[in-house]
């Protein structure tokens, strides 16, 4: 098992400096000078916006820049914002716990809703409950979240005014965005158990159980369970891109500071360090919830071992 | 200082605090908090539906604190640095300006002592006197004399302390003298007589030496020390900025009332970007003031009992657009000429904005002074006229209405700066351009994108808007040094109107010098490089139990005697 996690964490380090190369070129593609942007409307002389570039380094060819980039991350230095002139990484990790939490708790409402549903629906299809399940996966699949939580917002903070409609001040500011922004997940989720564990009970292996006179239940948790919830574990960690890029509208709607919001700011001021860091904090987490999503794969089906280690 | 009171009746049931530690618990606890909770939500549910009935109006309740939701990330509190007005509504509440200058009930503005008690202008409009209160100190308890008048200049022209608007605002500042501890003289280079007004502003607050010093050029915009009505407390980026009541102050203007400190304990500022989401703040009772709504939700706001909307005039330029001289087509002044006559700002105000601004047709509106009322009738909305100019600068009009020009078509290029309100409206001047015969193409980009492209002119209209206190400001806006690098969207490159903008800031006659204006602002609309479309101002919306908020010149709310009675 360590030689697995191992083998997964240098296949990381390329994906890494793919990362932040792409995020680079990307940020450099977008017209407009970054130096003249944070000295508007102070009337700079050409000579003081060019001064500036050569203090933050934007007179220096492009490979130059992100090579000193590179080299300032190798010693744990993701520079400093343009703007608020503070080290990128403060920055971020003020901003990352409250994105953490939203994204932790959509994720909890993707699973305590999505995946009971989907087991109900999957061990009775066309049962109350599958109809429940289709309506929450359908309805789920078909509103985008951010509308989701705008009405979320109008029935229990605007009208009703039981819940907060901004802030992140407790565990009631939590439950609007968590349920708006893990509503899809759950609906994604509820399908996907629900089809897998109907494709397993026509597999042979339950007959065999059956056969030997497993009872319903044994035969849901024991067989045909284990292995329909593979892919959804896997699915779930290719989610967490998803469920990070939705918390900037959330974010942004629900009035938390984010790391959603923080990202989708500098990229409108250009604030290239910062960009590049979060991008690549992001890039991180990604990676490393996707390492620990394989190992849990691993864990429940030995197959993928072998298949994965290199 | 406690926590923002938050109008939460869930709180009291739910557990306080929630973070990914939950997940740590045991199903079996979890799934009971979970349920508490549901259970919460139905019972309060029910009972608020129970209690709200059918009125759409909200409840106002007395509270010592008041929030208010602002629409943007302050990039520093330092009034001296900062370059946005934001960052002003917030240091107004924390600095005091030497002298204030405030509008009356009839419209007119009236000078008021501040910090100084008198003042005095030299004829050549280069020396300014100021005979000090003996009786300020600043919050951290340090006394206000000469030298923190001289610190807070001092501080704005260093380099170091990156100032974005205030040194601009300040002209050719040369010195400050302190001629003893109560008197100071702020002495320019050159004639200043924009200096009148613009001494006024809060981003001349004074600045407590010793904070300056402790601080640093730029740490000072993280921890302001002032004299003002409140003082700072903390600041969470992208989250809120928490002032409190500074209790010993009673050097307020006369026109905020009898003297003494700020009735509200607290004052803190929510940021929040989104309007809707201050739109819901609002509504829900999270916030009890908000800035600049969208204009349905202001006409929504306008229509629920308890809560009030304010749109205070400001000096400045209006929002529209530039037109650019040097590209074509707008480098004839007949298509200007032309734009400005198809478009009717009030109907756009009316349909596009539902009447929650002003329109405008001057460059200049109307509280500014140097605004000439005459001239507002120039390009009064006139289809047919424009039709005319078209046809005579040989703009053909073809089967499906578009102009040409051999074989050119007759289109110009519109680029708007992306949230700033201006994406609607331009969509309505399109159709009225399109009316014409003028094809209109639209983009939209960032502020510091589209400002560069600006400077490149790559456009035939931008989009401005422009808040300040003196005309002065138009030399900003359209004089020669200004095309590269500065404001001057238009390209518009006149000596005439270089020297006349230098001329009048060298007049001290308040007449003579309104009268130089006049010429100036006579020129650039008979030029016809701006499309003026709706007036600058403040747009607050409030709770109706705040009561007692006076307004500035640019139409931002201040919070002297503010309380939620």
């Amino acid at each position: 098992m360590i030689r697995f996690i191992a083998g997964r964490l240098l296949v990381t380090l390329p994906v890494l400096l793919g990362v932040t190369l792409v995020a680079f070129l990307i940020i450099h593609l977008i017209p407009g000078n970054p130096a003249q942007a944070m000295l508007f409307g102070a009337n700079p002389t050409p000579a003081q916006i060019h001064d500036l570039e050569v203090r933050l380094g934007l007179d220096q060819p492009l490979y130059v820049q992100y090579l000193r980039y590179m080299g300032g991350l190798l010693h744990g230095d993701l520079g400093t914002s343009f703007v608020t002139q503070r080290p990128v990484i403060n920055e971020i990790v003020d901003r990352a716990p409250d994105t953490f939490v939203l994204s932790g708790a959509a994720m909890l409402v993707a699973i305590v809703v999505g995946i009971p549903l989907g087991i109900v629906g999957g061990a009775r299809p066309g049962s109350v409950w599958d109809r429940i399940g289709r309506v929450v996966s359908v309805s789920g699949v078909a509103i985008p979240y951010f509308w989701l939580g705008l009405v979320f917002l109008l029935i229990f903070a605007v009208r009703l005014k039981v819940l907060p409609a901004i802030g992140t001040q407790g565990f009631s500011s939590l439950i609007l965005p968590a349920l708006a922004l893990g509503w899809g997940y759950a609906a994604i989720l509820t399908r996907l158990v629900r089809s897998r564990l109907i494709e397993e009970y026509h597999d042979d292996y339950i007959k065999t159980a059956r056969a030997k006179g497993a009872g319903p239940a044994r035969v849901l948790l024991i067989h045909a369970l284990r292995n329909a919830i593979i892919p959804t574990v896997t699915m779930l960690g290719l989610q967490i891109g998803n469920i990070l890029t939705g918390a900037a509208a959330i974010e942004v709607i629900f009035g938390r500071p984010g790391l959603g919001s923080f990202l989708v700011n500098a990229i409108a001021a250009k604030n290239i360090p910062v960009v590049q860091g979060a991008v690549l904090f992001i890039g991180i987490v990604y990676l490393l919830i996707n390492l620990a999503v394989d190992v849990t794969v691993g864990v429940i089906d030995p197959r993928t071992r072998k298949r994965v280690a290199l | 200082m406690p926590d923002k009171v938050e109008q939460n009746t869930l709180s009291t049931n739910a557990p306080a605090s929630f973070s990914l530690a939950a997940s740590a618990l045991s199903r079996r606890r979890f799934l009971a908090i979970g349920g508490a909770a549901v259970g919460a939500i139905g019972a309060t549910s029910l009972l608020a539906a129970c209690g709200s009935g059918a009125s759409a109006g909200i409840a106002n309740t007395p509270s010592d604190t008041l929030t208010v939701g602002v629409f943007q990330e302050p990039d520093t509190l330092d009034p001296g640095a900062t370059g946005l007005a934001l960052s002003s509504l917030i240091a107004s509440a924390v600095f005091d300006p030497l002298v204030w200058w405030l509008p009356t009930a009839n419209g007119d503005k009236q000078f008021y002592p501040g910090l100084a008690t008198s003042w005095e202008v030299s004829p050549d409009a280069t020396t300014y006197t100021f005979t000090l209160r003996q009786d300020v100190d600043f919050h951290d308890g340090t006394h206000f004399n000469a030298e923190a008048v001289k610190a807070t200049f001092d501080h704005i022209v260093n380099p170091e302390t990156k100032s974005r608007a205030a040194k601009g605002s300040l002209g050719p500042y040369q010195e400050t003298r302190v001629v003893d501890e109560y008197t100071a003289q702020v002495v320019f280079s050159a004639p200043n007589a924009a200096f009148l007004h613009e001494m006024t502003t809060v981003l001349f607050g004074m600045s407590s030496p010793q904070a300056l010093q402790k601080y640093g050029p730029t740490g000072f915009g993280n921890n302001p020390v002032g004299t003002g009505p409140f003082s700072f407390v903390s600041y969470a980026a992208q989250d809120h900025i928490s002032l409190t009541k500074n209790p010993t102050y009673k050097w307020g203007p006369e026109a905020f009332g009898a003297p003494g400190p700020a009735k509200l304990t607290n004052l803190d500022f929510r940021i929040l970007l989104d309007s809707t989401a201050r739109y819901n703040a609002l509504q829900a009772g999270q916030i009890q003031m908000a800035m600049n709504l969208n204009p349905s939700d202001i006409q929504t706001i306008r229509n629920t009992t308890g809560l009030t909307h304010y749109n205070m005039p400001s000096t400045g330029q209006p929002y529209g657009y530039p037109l650019n001289v040097k590209k074509t087509p707008t480098d004839d002044l007949l298509v200007r000429q032309a734009i400005n006559l198809a478009v009717d700002q009030d109907t756009l105000v009316q349909s596009v904005l539902m009447g929650a601004y002003e329109p405008a047709h001057n460059v200049l509106t109307p509280t500014t002074p140097g605004y000439d009322k005459s001239l507002d009738t120039m390009y009064a909305y006139n289809p047919d006229k424009a039709k005319a100019l078209l046809d005579q600068a040989g703009w053909v009009a073809g089967p499906d209405g578009t102009r040409s020009k051999n074989g050119q078509p007759l289109e110009v290029e519109i680029l708007i700066q992306s949230s700033n309100g201006f994406d609607l409206p331009t969509q309505f001047v399109v159709s009225q351009l399109k009316a014409v015969g003028i094809a209109a193409t639209t983009s939209s980009e960032p502020f510091t994108t589209a400002a560069q492209s600006y400077n490149n002119g790559v456009q035939n209209l931008s989009a401005i808007f422009y808040y300040d206190v003196d005309p002065y400001l138009l030399k900003n806006l359209v004089t020669t040094e200004q095309i590269q690098s500065g404001f001057n969207w238009a390209h518009y490159s006149n000596p005439a109107v270089d020297s006349g903008i230098a001329q009048a800031n060298a007049t001290m006659d308040d007449a003579t010098r309104t009268g130089q204006y006049q010429q100036v602002t006579q020129t650039l609309m008979e030029d016809a490089i701006f499309l003026p479309l709706w007036n600058v101002s403040g747009i607050f919306s409030a709770a109706s139990n705040l009561k007692g908020l006076n307004f500035g010149t640019t139409g931002y709310a201040l919070f002297h005697a503010a309380e939620l009675a």
